[in-house]
């Protein structure tokens, strides 16, 4: 099915709402995630769905992939892991 | 954060959706017991449909674009723009054990706050009539009344009903007596005969008011009064009895107005 305008903008919303001092925050994630299945409204799932889409490119936006040939410093590996 | 990501799929997965279908319709007027709705488009003829607050009503008017439906219950607690649902179920009321001893509405509500009524029997309100009317033969053979615009106009038959109205003193009664056969030469003998009689009680009546009567009132007032009246319905059980009970049993007021029934106090102002 087609997400619609207001699914996606409910979604952005919630992705706005997410944050604390411009980082994630998983507490409030979890809340708005709880309300919004408990109210139900029309195309939550989709509207989740959309979320989850919008976290996980959030998520990945603030990561970065360290490659390597060889086997990376400590350090590196160590920054890489903490995220 | 990923394990957020995880969290949220996990609750996806762990809903479930139903769906279920409900004919909703809007109310458009109210007014007079009766409410007119719009978008009701699978209600049946007699069904129950569900108002807002509780209310009950009964589809009766299915028409092209709108719905109307007369109201079982608080006419002023449905508006304009409620949301109307069908219930699927023709009028009917709970039956059994369950109803025992508990105080229910005219549709089966219950009114003593004890609850619901808890049973599955339900029983229509409107349903065939019992055998002994539905076994009855139908209305097949003519009768001829005799009054020419009667039977011209609005043939009688045997064994139906019918309404007659009219203004007073036109003879409705006489001819519902001859369409029940209970008008013949003895009937009109009898009725004529009583005519005559009342036309004598009249007279003696009117004799009475004027030294009798005058007498009387001044004496006994507050206890007895006369008037001069009659009506035909009351004359035939006063008839063979003393002007008095003539006289308590129908008055006449100023206007020409005939008021019958037993004397008493509201006589007085009569």
């Amino acid at each position: 099915m087609k997400i619609n305008k207001e699914i996606r903008q409910l979604a952005r919303e919630m992705l706005r709402a997410s944050f604390t001092d411009g980082r994630l925050d998983g507490g409030k994630i979890a809340s708005l995630v709880q309300s919004l299945i408990t109210k139900r409204p029309r195309h939550f799932m989709d509207v989740l769905q959309y979320f989850k889409r919008l976290l996980r490119l959030e998520i990945e936006k603030r990561h970065a992939r360290i490659e390597g040939a060889t086997q990376l410093a400590r350090r590196r590996r160590s920054i890489s892991l903490r995220g | 954060m990923s394990s957020i990501l995880e969290e949220i799929e996990t609750k996806i997965a762990g809903l479930k959706t139903s769906t279920s279908k409900s004919n909703v319709g809007v109310v458009r007027e109210t007014g007079d017991g009766v409410a007119r709705i719009e978008g009701l488009s699978d209600v049946m003829l007699n069904e129950m449909i569900e108002f807002p607050n509780g209310v009950f009503g009964l589809a009766l008017n299915l028409e092209e674009t709108e719905v109307g439906a007369i109201l079982l219950g608080e006419t002023t607690k449905v508006s304009e723009g409620d949301e109307v649902k069908t219930t699927g179920k023709l009028l009917q009321v709970p039956v059994g054990k369950a109803l025992l001893g508990r105080v229910v509405n005219t549709i089966g509500l219950p009114l003593d706050d004890k609850g619901p009524i808890k049973t599955e029997t339900f029983y229509p309100l409107e349903k065939k009539s019992p055998r002994a009317l539905s076994s009855r033969r139908s209305v097949s053979q003519p009768v001829q009344t005799g009054i020419m615009a009667i039977d011209a106009m609005i043939p009688i038959g045997r064994g139906q009903r019918e309404l007659i109205i009219g203004d007073r003193a036109t003879g409705k009664s006489d001819d519902r007596d001859r369409h029940n056969h209970q008008s013949g030469a003895l009937e009109q003998g009898r009725r004529r005969r009583r005519r005559q009689e009342l036309s004598t009680a009249l007279l003696h009546l009117r004799c009475d008011r004027s030294e009798e009567f005058q007498r009387r009132a001044l004496t006994r007032r507050s206890r007895t009064r006369r008037r001069d009246a009659v009506h035909d319905n009351h004359f035939r059980a006063c008839v063979g009895h003393s002007n008095e009970s003539i006289s308590r049993a129908v008055c006449r007021r100023g206007d020409g107005r005939v008021v019958h029934g037993q004397w008493n106090g509201r006589a007085h102002h009569l």
